[in-house]
């Protein structure tokens, strides 16, 4: 039996070492001159149409921008069906559907943003699994 | 403001805070020692975890006050120079890194038993990491890791 | 609630002039376990901050001759690395060390478990069963308040707007006696008590049972002593056979206070598991 170069051996992992000593960058540590922070605003029910007022948010002193589905050239994504959309337009499906994005000068300032752009939602029929109590 | 004096990794600091800042924040964001991870941000996970005066501390659950003219090590605190602490060493030779998210706070946990207990029990190793939460490895690379740690540490002292 | 200023404070005469001053505006930080997660789910009340972590009037455990002194500062961990305490209080012990993990005992506090009035606070039951009193101390004075009564409500207390919680203490038990405490969490660490219970009791040369403390967490509002057990168990002889009566007893006092509740089925029967573990340990430790 011949003794083989890399299967049955053991290594070290390359980024073990950066890994061990908090070297290794992740995405929440990687930090630019000047940055910007960002907070997404998402849907709070399962199915709503939705008007949005991004208005007062983006008076607040600090804040750069909120974004909506007005900013996104192409709004419809997917594999097979495209219909994923970045930002909700005039309809949610789901809690947690992105409806608005905060850019604002601390992480602070733009999670008070989020909480003042104004989402009306117009509840409509939806599909729960209800269980009878 | 908060004129806060701290001394981390063995270097003294003075930096001048919000009075709600968090440990957490003050390595990460003020210091720029992002090796201290959070993770869920209550206490839950560990991911947090920094030795505080010798005793290990979920650093999302400090505030930086506490913490005012204190000793506080991070997993950057750990190599000397180019070697590794044993308990690094170990986690690297024993393959106990995957997606390493878990491991300074796991390293630290690990270190903080060994400084006080140098030959822990199985049992007694599960415990100091009881409070560090890992989703990749199943934990058994982790212990046998802080076991290694153990013994080497043992090894060098004779 | 906007935290605005933050005092670090070293000595207790500050923080009690302090808080004389800012009354409910001021919340203090013991530990920090507590109060964090309320900043985070921003449901703190208060926008002053006492930092009294370091104050040393609120630390150090005294085993005295007679009483049992606990500072508020007193962590789960000092109490879980005291010979004394494993060995003399070990219902207190092991509720200490049941508490979330090795982090969260290094920094929490009894002061802090105690004053925050939660239902589930694990060292109230073992508190409770040793018939122990708080002190609070304002600019004014000092009192002493027996902690069976210091629970006025869920989360509520009997804490006056400009008082501090400095001690926790109670008789040193002596003679033959046992401390057992027993908690049901949804796992084995970092787990919130979901039932808990604590038995102190004393028994005679002949086995009969005297002295009796029962005292519950997660069963109500809040941390309790439970009367009807105590009365139950008062003069039972430790070599008869009367313990599954107890745990069908207990049972029906969870039925009819949680009556109505969601939890009462879960609880009603739960108790059963957790006063009989309670139980066992509390009559080994007699022997």
């Amino acid at each position: 039996m011949s003794s083989f170069k890399n299967v049955g051996q053991s290594f070290r992992r390359k980024d073990g070492r950066d890994k061990l000593t908090g070297k290794a960058l992740y995405p929440q540590d990687i930090y630019l001159d000047d940055m910007l922070f960002g907070h997404t605003i998402r849907s709070t029910k399962p199915h709503a149409n939705i008007k949005v007022d991004i208005a007062e948010a983006e008076a607040l002193e600090g804040v750069y921008k909120v974004l909506t589905y007005k900013d996104v050239p192409h709004n419809k994504h997917g594999v097979l069906f495209k219909d994923h959309q970045v930002f909700a337009v005039d309809r949610v499906r789901r809690i947690g559907d992105p409806i608005a994005f905060v850019v604002a000068q601390t992480a602070k300032l733009a999670e008070e943003a989020a909480s003042l752009v104004k989402v009306n939602y117009e509840e409509i029929q939806q599909y729960l699994i209800q269980e009878k109590q | 403001m908060f004129e806060l004096k701290i001394n981390v990794n063995g270097k003294a600091y003075e930096v001048d805070i919000e009075p709600d800042l968090r440990l957490l924040d003050l390595l990460r964001d003020k210091l720029r020692l992002t090796g201290t991870k959070e993770g869920c941000g209550e206490g839950e996970c560990g991911a947090c975890t920094v030795i505080l005066e010798g005793r290990a501390v979920n650093s999302c659950l400090v505030l930086a006050i506490q913490a005012h003219e204190k000793n506080v090590l991070t997993i950057e605190g750990l190599e000397k120079g180019d070697a590794l602490d044993p308990v690094q060493q170990a986690f690297l030779d024993n393959g106990a890194v995957q997606c390493g998210y878990c491991i300074p706070g796991m390293v630290l946990s690990a270190k903080a038993l060994l400084d006080v207990n140098p030959v822990p029990t199985d049992e007694e190793i599960k415990e100091s990491v009881s409070g560090n939460l890992c989703r990749c490895t199943g934990y058994d690379k982790i212990v046998s890791s802080v076991k290694l740690a153990s013994d080497r540490i043992s090894k060098e002292g004779k | 609630m906007e935290i605005t200023k933050a005092h670090k404070l070293y000595e207790l005469e500050t923080c009690l002039k302090l808080k004389a001053e800012y009354l409910e505006k001021a919340e203090f930080i013991a530990g920090g376990t507590d109060l964090l997660v309320h900043i985070r789910e921003k449901e703190n009340h208060g926008e002053v901050i006492l930092d009294v972590s370091d104050i040393k009037e609120l630390k150090g455990m005294d085993y005295g001759k007679d009483r049992v002194t606990l500072g508020a500062m007193t962590t789960f961990s000092e109490i879980v690395e005291s010979e004394w305490a494993k060995e003399a209080l070990q219902g207190l012990w092991e509720a200490c060390k049941s508490v979330g993990s090795p982090q969260i005992r290094n920094t929490g506090t009894l002061g802090g478990n105690v004053a925050n009035g939660s239902p589930a606070a694990d060292s109230a039951p073992p508190l409770l069963a040793l018939g122990s009193q708080v002190t609070l101390k304002n600019e004014k004075g000092s009192r002493l308040v027996d902690l069976d009564a210091f629970y006025l409500g869920k989360g509520k207390t009997d804490i006056k707007a400009d008082e501090v919680l400095t001690q926790i203490s109670f008789n040193k038990p002596t003679g033959k006696y046992a401390l057992s405490f027993e908690k049901l969490g949804l796992r084995n660490a970092l787990a919130i008590s979901r039932i808990s219970a604590s038995i102190y009791m004393e028994c005679d040369q002949a086995g009969v049972l005297k002295n009796v403390r029962v005292a519950s967490g997660s069963i109500g509002l809040v941390p309790q002593r439970e009367i009807e057990m105590e009365t139950y168990l008062t003069g039972k002889n430790i070599n008869d056979s009367w313990q599954d009566e107890a745990l069908t007893v207990f049972s029906d006092i969870v039925k009819e206070r949680l009556a109505g509740r969601s939890s009462m089925p879960f609880k009603k029967e739960a108790i059963k598991g957790v006063f009989e573990k309670a139980l066992t340990k509390a009559l080994d430790q007699l022997v």
